[in-house]
């Protein structure tokens, strides 16, 4: 009965799951800043989401599912890649502070600097901030997303923002500075 | 900024996690605290540059951006006719369509404007007021319609005014000669919102022009998005 029922649904969610692929890759990519693993990590979070579409209860928001799982791929990633112990060491660690090249965003100064503020920030600052900002999630669906309590989202979402209005600011001076010498 | 709004309670209204009676506070506040507004601004600032700084980000093979600009102004012409096509062929205009029942009780509506549905059932107290323009005039008269629309059944009633284009100076912070006028509406009626679109507060970012929004808007990804959703849920359309 089960599999007949998921048999008769499977089909729109599965085209859900698949249009969610944008989503996804915008979201990866915010947390690695590199087109490759973003582009890998959405494929196999995408892979495993229709490998246990039978998991997902149907008054479950896909959205909030999916980033879970994408949320595990990236932590296994960084466990294979870092042997990390412990998953709460991320919210020290800044992982490669470079945004990596990108055609449309090369030529916008402004979207740079914020992308390299973002990548600048410890992990799970990132996260959260990339979620709440990018996706628009709130802040109990984050908490979901991150397996974390709704407390820790907003203290970190308020020392992300703050890290990255110093960032820019501090940005936006040397960059004044610069063009007060270059006038000089 | 006063210590007993935490910035973590700073960012909760930001992000629009407050509840009701929070938010009005909040709103109170600020009328009050001009350093408290200012980092309002900041913070919703900030929130629409890391929005805006990975929008143009894209799967390989989805197409660039120019792709997806193609395709969001397909479907912004697509959903613009949709709302033209209900304009011209919709329930008041049209006499070969039945008007829904309720569209008659749309009381603080005054003559000249012509609301439009496009579901057969509707909530005549559900109203999303359209601003596409920088005229300062259709600004007026949007914030007229809002104080009028809200007076009567003010418990029951709620208004959305939708910016887009030139609409938007309406919520620009450093632009808008409304921002008291929007703040009083806010504080009065929690029920009024006032809705930006993504899409334009991106094409002003890519012209080098600095968007900073009323912290008493919500950025929305689509105007023309919302308006269609309002729609679908049986709200009332009035293009100001």
């Amino acid at each position: 009965m089960i599999d007949a029922m998921t048999l008769l649904w499977s089909n729109p969610t599965r085209k859900r799951i698949e249009g969610m692929r944008p989503k996804l890759y915008r979201m990866a990519y915010a947390w690695c800043h590199d087109a490759h693993l973003a582009d890998d990590l959405t494929q196999e979070a995408l892979t495993k989401a229709l490998g246990r579409i039978s998991q997902l209860r149907e008054s479950e928001a896909v959205g909030v599912w999916l980033f879970t799982i994408l949320n595990n791929c990236w932590r296994d990633h960084l466990r294979a890649r870092r042997a990390f112990s412990d998953v709460d060491e991320l919210d020290e660690v800044i992982f490669d502070p470079r945004p990596g090249p990108d055609g449309d965003c090369e030529r916008r100064q402004t979207c740079q600097q914020v992308r390299a503020a973002i990548a600048a920030l410890p992990l799970a600052q990132r996260q959260v901030i990339t979620l709440v900002d990018i996706e628009e999630m709130s802040y109990a669906d984050v908490a979901r997303i991150l397996d974390v309590p709704v407390g820790t989202v907003m203290s970190r979402l308020s020392r992300a923002r703050q890290a990255l209005k110093s960032r820019l600011l501090a940005q936006e001076s040397d960059a004044r500075r610069s063009q007060i010498r270059r006038i000089k | 900024m006063k210590d007993h709004y935490s910035r973590e309670r700073l960012n909760a209204f930001i992000d629009g996690e407050l509840t009701g009676d929070e938010r009005l506070e909040f709103l109170r506040q600020m009328e009050h605290d001009p350093e408290l507004k200012a980092e309002a601004c900041g913070l919703r600032s900030l929130k629409e540059m890391v929005k805006g700084s990975y929008q143009a980000v894209s799967p390989p093979g989805h197409g660039r951006s120019s792709g997806r600009d193609w395709n969001t102004l397909r479907q912004a012409i697509a959903a613009m006719l949709f709302l033209a096509c209900g304009l011209i062929g919709g329930w008041l205009a049209n006499e070969r369509y039945h008007r829904p029942p309720g569209f008659d009780r749309l009381v603080g509506l005054p003559e000249g404007y012509r609301p439009v549905a496009l579901t057969r059932q509707i909530d005549p107290d559900k109203l999303v007021l359209h601003v596409d323009t920088s005229d300062q005039a259709v600004f007026e008269r949007a914030l007229g319609l809002a104080e009028s629309l809200l007076a009567h059944d003010p418990q029951r009633r709620r208004v959305e005014i939708v910016v887009h284009s030139g609409g938007l100076d309406m919520l620009r912070a450093d632009v808008t000669p409304y921002s008291d006028r929007i703040n009083r509406l806010a504080q009065q009626h929690t029920n009024v919102a006032f809705v930006a679109c993504g899409n334009t507060v991106a094409r002003y970012q890519r012209e080098g022009k600095q968007v900073v929004l009323l912290p008493e808007a919500r950025l929305v990804a689509s105007a023309v998005g919302e308006i269609i959703h309002r729609l679908q849920q049986g709200w009332v359309y009035i293009k100001v």
